[in-house]
């Protein structure tokens, strides 16, 4: 209420004031002028609303709520600013004689402001009420405004930074009535006014105005702390963006706002803030900020929504951008407190099938039209990458998170062209094709192949692929399972022998010196890798083994040579299919057993049958049939190395499977099989065990 | 697969087969060599002692015999000292 006590009223002897009409129809007054600076204004800024900023978002996975600001009308544009202030009416006549009274709750305002020594100078009216509720008093320098709600402030003329502004740029019907002094801290000044008008000034923004009942405003000081915190606007309010946006600039802090989103503002110059510039801003896909930047997540790290997606930073991954799809996924996995963590780029798409990817601290996401967005991670994302990805590999996209808890803590993930499969024996390995065909049809890991222990190896058309428990072999024409055997370690280095890459490799071993029943295992050779055509057991000589080097001697000491031979010929009595050079015995048919001779370890023809020599006919035909069918050993005889005397002969594989006077024999399906699928250079690698594996 | 037979094999013609060491050791064969086909047959008997696994000793017999006749077929010392287990046997071919 405006007070009108004598007693505290001060009186001034002045010249009578003729009907000086001030704007708003008030009458003017007049008080003592002070000086007073805008920085030494001794009321404080009414406390802005004060948002706490940075909140940190202890669970990450929920999306932060948007701005609770109704939406604000758009802003008011600015006023021109005028560089000179219009001066205040002066009264058009003043009666010396005329008192002029400056007292109530203006009067002690101005008395405040030190009076007519201040800058307001001395009243020029006297103090005029509308309806008793707005009151007004003119002075020299400005004027003094009282409402019930908001008691007495001034507006000076020339003195401070805002108001001269009013009093240039429209006063009260521009700017409504001063509800505040002018306050000036941080670098600037402002004052507020009835219309929700700020003033301000800052050296870099000069005079600007901000409306603070609008959404920009209004955000300023509910999430922002006011100038104090954002700093002054640096430029007007602005509209015309996209969606019918607008925008503010405040110090580093720029305030968007949209119909649909609200005013939120970004930090201009922090890691966020250059993300989103990145991405477009407001006009790239992002859209329009709806949250403010919300710190506190893990590791130190920040997060700031908009209308299609996020930002999101830490100082270990910088700031990149998040959405869509890949963000459904990333959420589904815990954002950055799952596995994969935070994005360490932005969403990368262009590419193969329209796709996208995005790589975090643990993993990538990717995602396409037809497969939508799924993690890769650990083991299974450094095969998938080491393939070649979507990019250039053959498996495509992912199509659903990898699957644990397999026997043995394996995994899977399921792709376009593939799975990929791991375990902590096996790492990760890819299975396609005919392959996974038959590795499904096998039932997967849970058949004695366990976990594919190698990618699939294609060589002219053949593919094989090693297991824990066996291989898996593809040709056009089948897919075949074989387990694991003795064959195996031709693979993995465990034969001290080399395999020549023979088509096929015979091993037979005996578990010690001097024993004569064998293992025996034959291999095949697809894709550059052994597989187990059969294994069987058979005997060599009754002997046993002659240690490596060492001649196995003459027939009748029934001991077997040790080392890797190559078979090149067979003979029995007719051809049971065999890709070998095969000859066929008859009544004639010797080997040369007479060392010094020139048929020694060779094939002749003779109808004597003299001394060592061996009568082949004898031993195919006679009940045991031993040579029925065979095939040399290239024991002491070319091409392995050239024939040494009496260092042995007649070194084969043959039926009639009992102890032998240093040949193999087998059961005849074996030997026959062995034949069948034999070809020219194929080896046997023979020994004591412990003398042919590491 | 079925295994072969090849023709020279006469196993037949063989019979009254006699094989065994006397007691010093030494091996002797015998048997009733038959041509039961209409034209005359060169035949080779070959005999041989010894374990499954290596010869101790060996004979070859050939005979001639005229279609349908009929002969007695012998062969002395085919080893000496063979392996205990050594078994002896005959190959008639033509």
């Amino acid at each position: 209420m405006m007070a009108n006590s004598a007693t505290r009223a001060v009186r001034i002897l002045a010249m009578c004031v003729l009907a000086a009409v001030v704007a708003v129809g008030l009458a003017p007054t007049a008080a003592t002028a002070v000086n007073l600076s805008p920085a030494e204004s001794p009321t404080p800024f009414p406390t802005p609303s004060p948002t706490v900023y940075a909140t940190p978002a202890t669970v990450p996975t929920q999306e932060p709520t948007g701005p609770t600001t109704a939406p604000a009308p758009a802003p008011t544009q600015d006023v021109v600013p005028v560089s000179t202030p219009t001066p205040e009416p002066a009264p058009a006549q003043v009666h010396a004689q005329e008192e002029i009274i400056s007292d109530g709750v203006i009067g002690a305002k101005w008395q405040l402001l030190g009076g007519a020594a201040g800058p307001l100078g001395p009243a020029t009216s006297n103090v005029s009420c509308e309806q008793n509720l707005l009151c007004v008093q003119l002075f020299a320098g400005g004027r003094i405004y009282s409402a019930p709600s908001t008691g007495a402030n001034a507006v000076l003329l020339t003195v401070g930074k805002t108001g001269p502004q009013w009093h240039a740029s429209g006063q009260l019907s521009a700017f409504g009535y001063p509800v505040g002094d002018e306050q000036c801290a941080g670098n600037g000044c402002f004052q507020r006014f009835s219309s929700g008008l700020d003033i301000t000034w800052n050296p870099v923004g000069g005079l600007q105005t901000v409306w603070t009942k609008g959404g920009i405003g209004g955000a300023l000081f509910r999430f922002y702390g006011g100038y104090a915190q954002a700093g002054y606007p640096t430029a007007p309010e602005s509209c015309g963006l996209v969606s019918s946006g607008c925008e503010q600039k405040f110090g580093n802090l720029r305030i968007v706002w949209s119909p649909a989103s609200g005013a939120v503002g970004v930090w201009t110059p922090g890691a966020i803030g250059a993300a989103y510039a990145r991405s477009g801003a407001e006009s790239g896909w992002l859209g329009y900020p709806t949250s403010r930047e919300i710190c506190g997540l893990k590791a130190g790290g920040c997060y700031q929504m908009y209308q299609r997606g996020g930002i999101i930073w830490s100082p270990a991954s910088g700031a990149q951008t998040s959405g869509g799809g890949i963000r459904s996924a990333w959420a589904g996995s815990g954002f950055e407190n799952g596995r994969f963590g935070y994005p360490i780029t932005d969403v990368i798409c262009g590419q193969p099938a329209s796709g996208c990817l995005q790589q975090f601290q643990g993993g990538v996401i990717y995602w396409s039209p037809e497969t939508g967005a799924h993690g890769v991670i650990g083991g299974i994302r450094s095969l998938y990458d080491s393939l070649g990805g979507p990019a250039g590999g053959y498996l495509g996209y992912p199509l659903d998170s990898e699957v644990c808890g397999l026997s043995g803590g394996g995994c899977y993930q399921p792709f376009q062209a593939g799975l990929i499969f791991w375990s902590s024996v096996t790492g990760a390995q890819p299975v396609r094709g005919g392959m996974r065909a038959k590795y499904q049809q096998m039932g997967w890991h849970l058949s004695y192949l366990g976990y594919p222990a190698s990618p699939e190896k294609c060589i002219n058309g053949e593919c094989a692929q090693a297991f824990q428990g066996g291989y898996l072999t593809w040709t056009p024409a089948a897919s075949l399972d074989y387990r694991n055997s003795e064959c195996t370690r031709l693979n993995d280095g465990g034969v001290k022998y080399s395999s020549g890459n023979a088509s096929h490799v015979t091993l037979v071993y005996t578990a010690a010196y001097g024993q004569s029943y064998a293992g025996v295992a034959y291999c095949k050779r697809v894709a550059g890798m052994y597989v187990t055509e059969w294994t069987t057991n058979g005997f060599v000589g009754a002997s046993g083994f002659k240690p490596p080097g060492v001649p196995s001697g003459p027939t009748r000491y029934n001991y077997s040579p040790t080392g890797s031979f190559s078979v090149t010929e067979a003979f029995g009595l007719g051809n049971p299919g065999t890709a070998l050079p095969y000859r066929t015995l008859n009544p004639g048919s010797r080997w040369g057993g007479n060392p010094w001779t020139s048929t020694y370890n060779t094939y002749f023809e003779s109808s004597s049958w003299v001394g060592y020599d061996e009568n082949m006919w004898y031993f195919a035909t006679r009940r045991q049939h031993d040579y029925r069918q065979g095939a040399v050993i290239n024991y002491n005889r070319p091409p392995d190395s050239p024939i040494i005397q009496d260092a042995g002969f007649a070194i084969f594989l043959h039926e009639n499977k009992v102890p032998t006077a240093g040949c193999i024999s087998l059961d005849d399906w074996a030997v026959v099989d062995f034949l069948q699928k034999s070809t020219s250079g194929d080896r046997i690698i023979m020994g004591v065990a412990a003398d042919i594996f590491r | 697969m079925a295994a072969p037979s090849p023709d020279a094999l006469v196993t037949d013609a063989l019979k009254n087969v006699q094989c065994a060491a006397d007691a010093n050791g030494t091996w002797s064969f015998s048997g009733t060599l038959t041509n039961t086909g209409t034209a005359a047959v060169k035949y080779t008997i070959a005999i041989a002692v010894g374990t499954t696994s290596s010869v101790a000793g060996h004979s070859m017999i050939e005979k001639e015999l005229a279609a349908g006749a009929s002969t007695e077929v012998h062969a002395a010392e085919v080893a000496h000292a063979a392996p205990a287990g050594s078994t002896c046997e005959a190959v008639v071919s033509k």
